[in-house]
């Protein structure tokens, strides 16, 4: 298969479907009303109704009550550690372009610790999707304040009220610029399935934030289901400063695509880049008498 | 092109004992590519060659050395006192003089006034070459100085000018005809401004014309040499071995992997990532090997601490990676560009719980072609992290080499397993870690219908799912352990290729050590030896696990074991301790960033000698 035709959702064999809840793994330890189950169960729809075979999929989490996402779905997963859940989603992709790649993780883990690596993994526009599960605080730490909590919000940490300005996470990863750029909502699920769908089905880097209460250390439910509301179709997602503006100035929660823009991915300009790339457009990794033919042409300029 | 017989016999001519140059400057002044050319000429004339620099870290400014030592017979280290030194300015004769062996050739740029530079040594045979005043007033060029000088240096050595010639063609085509064409004619007007006066300046002795025969024959009937530095070296093992994935960060002395690997890894269907932080760059590395791709890193000190988070995940995870250090000095950022082998302790060691991983050392340049490959095929038949630990000297320093087939050197590591072999694996029964009596377990990859798995950093049961039970625990830190155990115990029951030995085996006087002090502990185990004093050595490239029982039979029964390394706490000689070895060890630490050279590990030796 070549690396430029890759299969967006790997799909099962003829004849062979798969409920959605053939997809889920072991089951989940959340608090019971954590919006993190509804994601959960918009995945595995999309999962099945798309057919997506289990062994070409493979999901990526950091640490935090998110980080336990790749054991509850039926795939290949890789559990990691704080904050690194891009690099990590980045090689594996790199390296396996025949894969979906998930990437989950929360707000404190993609934004505090591993907010380093978000631009970069932006920029590289690697065909990967980045499922970002904001509630607005640590809820496995046991409610400490996150990069995303409101100023003023008062928690063991921080008893006189949160001092530092909250981020924002959408405009962030467009202006770092993210090819795709959305948003959900737990309590929305179908939207979410869709937009979740859509993510992945985007040929480059997706950034989604998805809005999921915390019901034990920040229940947000009520604010939230006030004031979200699906993008209207006059929204034009290819139109960057109407994105922004979305992301930075609109009332309430709005909630779908904000941006959507086509661009070479990383492998692109890499194939394009190397003179002989017929071997990277193949993945076809080893070969016996190109690999010795290859070395010696190494060895030969060192003479 | 003139016949390669007569470049050699020019040569060879009086290089038999052979010859140590030093070039020396400003950094700016082309020191580092008139060594370069002299290394290049030598080493196709079919010499063996050595060599070493140092040089500042900042981009322009600082003075920098380049040292080219060559041979008629395979040498061990580039370090030694030097035959010639060729000084592009007066501070470049201070800081170097001291290096020039008594009776050795000193040439420096000429003074407008005639005088000689303050301080300069008399027992030495001390001459002035006008190597600017050729550059700026007949070539309009001061940055032509460096080769002015060269060519004064092969008249004085009486090499073949055609060498130099084929290099600056060669290095400067991509600059254009004129940048080659007032080069070549630099190289000529040095030579020829220095003929008459120091021709024969450099010369040794006089070659049997048996010898000369000999000599000419060895270099023109095949027997190729390439001249390649350790960092190339490493890398192209690496390739060799399966790498095809590759990230890193810019860091001195370990940038040339990087370089090296983002110009060549993707013709062989591999991908190359400058990632943001070496954080970054290892996660992605085993994001790659979790996808069953053999994937590498290299960094240097200050990267490695930042990567440490990274290789406890790799250790529990059980994923194979490959991390290069290229050690540089000092702890934070130190003197990135000096030497030490000041990271054992933390490649050893670092991290937090219990986290053992490989590591392993190459002991030259050579060697880095095999450690290179090395590395590949133990993380993929232990499943853990493997780090190399190379060092600035090995890194940078090129070695003349005999050149390998592509074929030869191609060996690749079994490939992780298909869903055939997977042991019991239906419907989701697949054990990812399941306990074996030598810890290691069958891994699926990504792709494989009955190898479904998650991994994870959390302790896990054998499926992968988190557990903090006790026995759970207990048993899977048995189970990392015991992957270390078997390599330890297959390389002690088959150390070819595992250790390095020297030195008659009656000696009563013990050299061990690891990595780069190699070289120069056998030259002076061979100075030792033609004094009267027999020294045998053993060198372990692989730290962790430790081969102890290799190293306890060689310590039993000998009278004093020095241990040189080049750190100030003897973190080897203490790991030895640690590790169980038993024997009157004596510590030989260096700390100045520098390279020990034969002299220095000789002086310890006769000291113990004589107690």
């Amino acid at each position: 298969m070549s690396v430029l035709e890759t299969e967006v959702l790997p799909q099962l064999p003829q004849g062979v479907t798969l409920k959605p809840s053939d997809y889920k793994g072991i089951k989940p330890v959340w608090c019971p009303g954590c919006g993190d189950y509804a994601i959960l169960n918009a995945l595995v729809q999309v999962l099945a109704r798309n057919r997506v075979d289990p062994s070409k999929l493979a999901i990526v989490s950091g640490i935090g009550c998110s980080g336990r996402f790749p054991a509850f779905v039926k795939s290949y997963g890789f559990h990691g550690v704080h904050g690194r859940v891009l690099p990590v989603a980045t090689g594996l992709k790199l390296a396996r372009p025949d894969l979906t790649v998930l990437a989950v993780g929360g707000d404190g883990d993609g934004l505090a610790i591993g907010m380093g690596h978000l631009p970069h993994a932006v920029r590289r526009n690697v065909d990967l999707t980045y499922l970002l599960f904001d509630n607005h605080i640590y809820g496995l730490t046991k409610g400490q304040p996150s990069p995303t909590t409101e100023v003023g919000h008062k928690t063991h940490a921080s008893p006189f009220g949160v001092a530092e300005y909250p981020l924002n996470p959408l405009a962030l990863a467009l202006i770092a610029g993210a090819t795709f750029v959305g948003r959900g909502f737990s309590s929305h699920t179908k939207h979410l399935a869709d937009l979740i769908e859509q993510a992945i089905r985007h040929r480059g880097f997706s950034f989604v934030q998805i809005m999921t209460p915390c019901v034990t250390f920040n229940d947000m439910y009520k604010v939230w289901k006030e004031q979200a509301y699906e993008i209207g179709p006059d929204h034009d997602t290819s139109d960057f400063q109407a994105a922004l503006h979305l992301a930075t100035a609109a009332e309430g929660l709005p909630i779908g695509i904000f941006y959507q823009a086509e661009k070479p991915t990383y492998l692109d300009r890499l194939i394009a880049g190397v003179k002989e790339s017929e071997r990277l457009k193949e993945a076809r990794r080893y070969d016996d008498e190109a690999d010795a033919a290859g070395l010696d042409k190494l060895l030969e300029r060192l003479q | 092109m003139p016949a390669v017989s007569d470049a050699v016999k020019a040569l060879t001519v009086a290089r038999r004992q052979g010859m140590t140059i030093r070039v020396a400057g400003e950094s700016g002044e082309g020191v580092i590519t008139a060594g370069e050319m002299l290394t290049w000429a030598l080493g196709r004339a079919g010499l063996w060659v050595s060599t070493f620099r140092t040089y500042p870290a900042e981009i322009k400014g600082g003075p920098c050395m380049f040292q080219v030592r060559f041979d008629r017979r395979p040498l061990d280290s580039p370090m030694g006192p030097a035959d010639v030194l060729i000084a592009f300015n007066d501070e470049a004769v201070q800081l170097h003089q001291s290096a020039v062996r008594p009776g050795g050739v000193i040439l420096y740029d000429r003074h407008a006034d005639g005088s000689v530079p303050e301080g300069l040594r008399t027992d030495v045979t001390a001459r002035s070459v006008p190597f600017g005043q050729v550059a700026v007033e007949q070539l309009q060029n001061r940055l032509t100085k460096n080769m002015v000088a060269l060519g004064a240096t092969y008249a004085a050595m009486d090499l073949p000018l055609d060498s130099a010639k084929q290099f600056v063609a060669r290095r400067f085509a991509a600059k254009g005809e004129e940048v080659v064409s007032i080069n070549i004619r630099a190289l000529e007007l040095g030579h020829a401004l220095a003929r008459e006066q120091l021709a024969g300046l450099g010369r040794l002795a006089e070659l049997s014309e048996e010898e000369e025969q000999a000599a000419a024959e060895a270099a023109s009937t095949g027997k190729r040499r390439m001249i390649i530095s350790g960092n190339q070296a490493l890398a192209i093992g690496a390739i060799a071995g399966g790498c095809r994935y590759y990230a890193g960060y810019p860091i001195t002395p370990a940038s040339d992997i990087l370089e090296y690997m983002a110009a060549h890894l993707p013709s062989f269907g591999g991908v190359v990532v400058q990632t943001e932080d070496e954080m970054a760059a290892l996660g992605s590395v085993l994001g790659a090997s979790f996808g069953g791709v053999p994937a590498m890193t290299a960094t240097s000190g200050p990267g490695l601490s930042l990567m440490v988070e990274l290789i406890g995940l790799g250790v529990m995870s059980e994923l194979p990676a490959v991390i290069v250090d290229v050690q540089r000095a000092g702890p934070s950022t130190g003197m990135p560009t000096k030497t030490e082998q000041g990271d054992l302790n933390l490649a050893v060691y670092g991290g937090h719980g219990d986290a053992p991983r490989v590591v392993m050392a190459p002991v030259s340049v050579r060697d880095c072609l095999d450690v290179g490959r090395r590395a590949f095929e133990t993380a993929e038949a232990y499943q853990t992290p493997v780090i190399v630990l190379s060092e600035l000297v090995l890194a940078q320093r090129t070695e003349s080499l005999p050149v390998p087939s592509g074929r030869d050197i191609l060996k690749r590591f079994k490939p992780r397993t298909t869903a055939d072999s997977l042991d019991g694996a239906v419907n989701g029964a697949y054990r990812r870690y399941r306990r074996t009596e030598d810890g290691i377990s069958l891994a699926a990859v990504p792709g494989n219908p009955a190898g479904l798995h998650v991994i994870t950093g959390l302790e896990h049961d054998e499926y992968g799912h988190p557990s903090y039970e006790p026995d759970v625990h207990r048993e899977m830190s048995l189970k990392r352990w015991h992957k270390l155990e078997r390599l330890r115990r297959e390389v002690e029951s088959r150390p070819d290729g595992w250790v390095e030995r020297f030195g008659p085996e009656q000696a009563r006087i013990g050299l061990v050590g690891w990595g780069s002090t190699f070289g120069s502990a056998r030259e002076a185990a061979r100075m030792a030896e033609a004094m009267g004093i027999p020294v045998k050595g053993l060198w372990v490239k692989l730290l962790s696990p430790l081969p102890v029982q290799i190293l306890q039979a060689f310590v039993d029964g000998l009278e004093a074991v020095i241990v040189p390394e080049l750190n100030l706490s003897g973190q080897f000689a203490h790991y030895l301790q640690a590790r169980g070895v038993r024997g009157p060890i004596v510590q030989l630490t260096k700390q100045e960033g520098l390279p020990f050279s034969p002299d220095e590990v000789l002086a310890r030796i006769q000291e113990v000698a004589s107690r």
